[in-house]
C-alpha cells in the first residue's frame, strides 16, 4: 500500500487515503463510531424485514421516500434568489423571446418579398 | 401463363409465405409441442431457402427484376403508399444468403439451446427477426423499410436480453435500442424530407426527381441512421455489448443480418449518395475511422465474442468505406461474403464455449486443435476468409474493395486507416487463432468436449463450403454494374496481400517465444487505450445521459414547471386576489344589510359594462 500509485488524471479512492487510517483524533473516531451504529441499527431493520418468511409487501426505504416527496414538492420552500430567476429567464423566456423574434423576421422578410414580387417561388412536387 | 417473371414472383412470395406461417399459427390457442422449434421452424426456413434459389437461378440467368405492388398503406389525393416488394438484383442475392445462413444457425441453436426452457419462443422470436430483415431487403418503398428496420431493431433488444435476469444483458439491451434511436432520427429526418420535398416514398420516384435537387441533407441522415444501425464511430459501442445474447443471436443479427441493414439503406439510395460528394466523402472517413478503431480494440480483447464482434464492427467499416468509393455492388458483395464467414466463426466460438463448460476468455483456452478438429478446422477457414486469404470468400469482396481504393483519387489519410485495419485483422485473427486453436491446453481438464452431434457439425460444414465457395461463385455469376479499374502497378494490386502477410507476420513475431515474448516492458498507455475501447464508453455513456438529463430536471422541470409556472399563473392568481376578497368580506362585517348593498352594487356594475360594450 505504500507504493500505490494511482492512474495518471485519476483520483486515489478514499479508502486508500492515509489520512483515514493514521493520525485520527478522539472526536473523528467517536463521531465514526455513532455513524457505524446507525448504520448497523438501520442494516438490522432492513435484514429483519428482509428475511421475513411472511413478508409479501415490499420493503420501504423512508430515506427514498423523503427524497422523491422533496423532489416533486418544491413548491412551498421556492424562494426567487438571483440563481432561479436567472434560470427561469434563461430556460423559461429566452427561447420564446428568441424563436418569436426568428420566425417573426423570417415571416417578415418573405411576406415583403412576396409583396414585392421577388419571392422566388420554385416548382415543388407537394405544393 | 407461366413465365419466369411470374415464377420469380410467385416464389419469394411463397417464400415468405413460409416464414410466416409457423409464426402466425402460435397466434392459436392450441398448446405448443416441446420440438416445435425443430419441427416447424427450421424445416420452415429449409424450405423458404430451397424455394429462395428458384428466383436466384432465374436472375442469374435471365437479369429479370421483378416490382410487386399490392395492398395500400394509405392513399390520400397526392400521396400513396402501397405494400410494394422489390425483388432486384440485391434482394434475390441476399435472400438466399440470408436464409442458408439462418437455416444452419437454427440447426446449430437446436443443439446450443436444447437445455432452456423457453426453446420454443427463441426460434419463434428469431423467426420474427428474420421476416422483418427480409421485408426490409425487398422494401420498395421507404415506410416499408422503416417497419422492417424497426423490427430488427425491436427482435434485436429482446434477443440481447434473453436472459433477462442478468444485468447486463438488460443493460446491453437498452445500449443497442438508445444507440439504433440516435441512428432512426437520421433516417425519419431523410424520411421526412421525402415526403415533404418530393412527395413520394417509392424508391422510383425518389431517384428520378432527385436528379434536380440538392440532395445533402437527406442523405446525411441516412449516413446518421446506417451509422446508428451498423455500428460505426461515435455509435459503436452497442455491438460488442450485444454479445451478452446467446451466440445463435450473435451469429445471426450481429454479424450477418442486421448490423448490414445500415449499410444495405446506403446502398439501395445508392443513386442519391452518388449526388452528395459530402456524403461520400463523410461515408469514406467515417468507414475507415471506424475499421481503424475496431480493429486496435479487438488487439487487446479477451473475451472470444468481443473480438469476433469488434471484427464485424470493422468488417462494417470497410464496407462503409466502399459505398464511400461509390461502389455499392462491392459492398454488397462483401456483405454477403461477410455473412458467410463470420455466422461460421460465430459459430465455431459458440460451440468452442458450449465445449468448454461456458469459458469464454481466450487465455483460458488452448490446443482445441486435438480436441475440436471440426470446430478448429472451420475456425481457421473462417479466419482466414476474414483476412483476405486468395481465392476465399474474403478475398474477392476485400481485394477488389482495395484495389478500388487504391486506384481512385481520394483522401489518403482513410486509405492509410483501411490499410492498418487490413494488417490489424490478420494480427487479431492470429491471436485468436493462436490462443483458441494453437499452443498447449489452458482449460480445465475435464470439460464436455463433444462433436459428434451432426446439429453442429452440418451447419459448420454447410458454412464452411460456403465460405469457401461463394466468392467464386458469386463474383463468377453476377457481371459488375460499374466497371473496375483493371490494369494498375503490381505493387497496388498486391497491397492488401501485402499489408495482410505484415500482420500475419508481426503476429507471429509476437507469439514466437524469441521473438516479442522475451521482452517484457509493454507500453501501458497504448494498451490501456485499446482494452478501455479508447475510453469512450467510460467518457459517453455517464456524460452524455447525465447533461440532458440534469438539465432536464433542473431546469426544465424543477426551475420553470414546478415553480415559476406555479409561481406566475395559479399562484399569481391566489396572490393577487386575496387582498381583493380579504378588504371585500371585511368590509362587510359579517352584517347582511352592507353584504346586499354591495351585491346590488356589483350587479348594477355588470349590467352597466355588458350594455354599454
Amino acid at each position: 500500500m505504500a507504493d500505490y500509485k494511482e492512474a495518471p488524471l485519476a483520483s486515489r479512492p478514499k479508502t486508500l487515503d492515509p489520512n483515514e487510517y493514521f493520525n485520527l483524533s478522539l472526536e473523528y473516531r467517536r463521531a465514526e463510531e455513532e455513524r457505524s451504529a446507525i448504520r448497523s441499527n438501520l442494516k438490522l431493520q432492513y435484514q429483519t424485514q428482509l428475511n421475513n418468511p411472511h413478508r409479501k409487501a415490499l420493503i420501504e426505504d423512508p430515506a427514498l421516500n423523503r427524497w422523491m416527496y422533496a423532489r416533486s414538492h418544491t413548491y412551498p420552500h421556492f424562494k426567487t434568489t438571483f440563481k432561479t430567476s436567472l434560470t427561469g429567464l434563461l430556460f423559461g423566456v429566452v427561447p420564446v423571446v428568441v424563436l418569436y423574434y426568428l420566425f417573426k423576421t423570417d415571416r417578415d422578410k418573405k411576406e415583403a418579398d412576396i409583396k414585392a414580387g421577388k419571392y422566388d417561388r420554385r416548382f415543388s412536387l407537394t405544393s | 401463363m407461366i413465365t419466369p417473371a411470374s415464377v420469380l414472383t410467385t416464389s419469394m412470395i411463397m417464400m415468405m409465405a413460409l416464414l410466416a406461417l409457423p409464426v402466425v399459427t402460435t397466434l392459436f390457442s392450441s398448446p405448443m409441442k416441446p420440438s416445435w422449434a425443430t419441427t416447424h421452424v427450421k424445416p420452415a426456413v429449409k424450405a423458404a431457402f430451397f424455394v429462395s434459389l428458384a428466383p436466384l437461378v432465374i436472375f442469374l440467368d435471365s437479369g429479370s427484376e421483378q416490382v410487386v405492388s399490392t395492398w395500400t398503406f394509405s392513399i390520400t389525393t397526392t400521396f400513396d403508399v402501397n405494400m410494394s416488394f422489390l425483388f432486384d438484383h440485391y434482394a434475390l442475392i441476399f435472400t438466399p444468403v440470408a436464409l442458408m445462413v439462418t437455416w444452419s444457425i437454427l440447426e446449430f441453436a437446436t443443439w446450443y439451446m436444447h437445455h432452456d426452457p423457453d426453446m420454443n419462443r427463441f426460434f419463434k422470436y428469431l423467426l420474427i427477426f428474420l421476416i422483418a430483415m427480409i421485408t426490409l431487403v425487398t422494401a420498395n418503398n421507404l415506410f416499408q423499410f422503416l417497419i422492417g428496420w424497426e423490427g430488427v431493431g425491436i427482435m434485436s433488444f429482446l434477443l440481447i436480453g434473453w436472459w433477462s435476469g442478468r444485468a447486463d444483458a438488460n443493460t446491453a439491451a437498452l445500449q443497442a435500442i438508445v444507440y439504433n434511436r440516435i441512428g432512426d432520427m437520421g433516417l425519419i429526418f431523410a424520411i421526412a424530407w421525402m415526403a415533404t420535398t418530393q412527395n413520394s416514398w417509392d424508391m422510383e420516384q425518389i431517384f428520378v426527381t432527385a436528379k434536380y435537387m440538392d440532395v445533402t441533407p437527406p442523405v446525411l441522415g441516412l449516413i446518421i441512421a446506417a451509422a446508428g444501425k451498423s455500428a460505426q464511430f461515435g455509435l459503436h459501442p452497442w455491438l460488442p455489448s450485444a454479445m451478452e445474447g446467446p451466440t445463435p443471436v450473435s451469429a445471426l443479427l450481429h454479424s450477418s443480418t442486421m448490423v448490414v441493414a445500415g449499410v444495405f439503406l446506403l446502398i439501395r439510395m445508392s443513386p442519391l449518395l452518388e449526388k452528395s460528394p459530402i456524403g461520400l466523402t463523410l461515408c469514406l472517413c467515417l468507414g475507415a475511422l471506424t475499421a481503424a478503431f475496431t480493429a486496435c480494440c479487438a488487439l487487446t480483447q479477451n473475451d472470444i465474442k468481443k473480438v469476433i464482434a469488434f471484427s464485424t464492427s470493422s468488417q462494417l467499416g470497410l464496407m462503409i468505406v466502399t459505398i464511400g468509393l461509390n461502389q455499392p455492388q462491392l459492398a454488397f458483395l462483401h456483405i454477403c461474403m461477410h455473412a458467410f464467414f463470420k455466422a461460421m466463426l460465430f459459430l465455431c466460438s459458440g460451440s468452442i464455449i458450449h465445449s468448454l463448460g461456458g469459458e469464454q476468455d481466450i487465455r483460458k483456452m488452448g490446443a482445441l486443435q486435438r480436441q475440436t478438429p471440426w470446430t478448429s478446422s472451420c475456425f481457421t477457414i473462417g479466419t482466414l476468409a476474414l483476412t483476405g486469404m486468395p481465392f476465399l470468400a474474403g478475398f474477392y469482396s476485400k481485394d477488389a474493395i482495395i484495389e478500388a481504393m487504391n486506384t481512385s483519387y481520394l483522401n489518403t489519410w482513410a486509405l492509410m486507416l483501411t490499410l492498418i485495419a487490413t494488417a490489424f485483422t490478420a494480427v487479431y485473427s492470429t491471436r485468436l487463432m493462436y490462443f483458441v486453436v494453437m499452443a498447449h491446453p489452458r482449460s480445465m481438464a475435464i470439460s464436455p468436449i463433444e462433436e459428434v452431434n451432426p446439429q453442429v457439425i452440418n451447419p459448420l460444414k454447410r458454412l464452411a463450403w460456403g465460405s469457401i465457395l461463394a466468392g467464386l461463385c458469386i463474383t463468377l455469376s453476377v457481371t459488375p454494374l460499374k466497371t473496375p479499374v483493371m490494369s494498375m502497378p503490381p505493387a497496388l494490386k498486391l497491397a492488401a496481400l501485402i499489408v495482410t502477410i505484415l500482420g500475419l507476420l508481426i503476429a507471429m513475431w509476437l507469439i514466437t517465444p524469441s521473438g516479442a515474448r522475451t521482452q517484457t516492458t509493454l507500453s501501458h498507455t497504448l494498451h490501456r487505450f485499446t482494452s478501455m475501447l479508447g475510453f469512450y464508453p467510460t467518457l459517453v455513456h455517464r456524460a452524455a445521459p447525465k447533461l440532458s438529463l440534469s438539465l432536464g430536471q433542473t431546469a426544465a422541470d424543477q426551475a420553470i414547471d414546478q415553480n415559476w409556472l406555479e409561481k406566475i399563473g395559479p399562484k399569481a392568481t391566489a396572490t393577487l386576489n386575496k387582498p381583493l376578497i380579504t378588504t371585500t368580506s371585511n368590509m362587510q362585517q359579517g352584517r347582511m344589510k352592507t353584504h346586499l348593498i354591495l351585491f346590488m352594487l356589483s350587479l348594477a356594475l355588470m349590467f352597466a359594462t355588458i350594455t354599454y360594450y
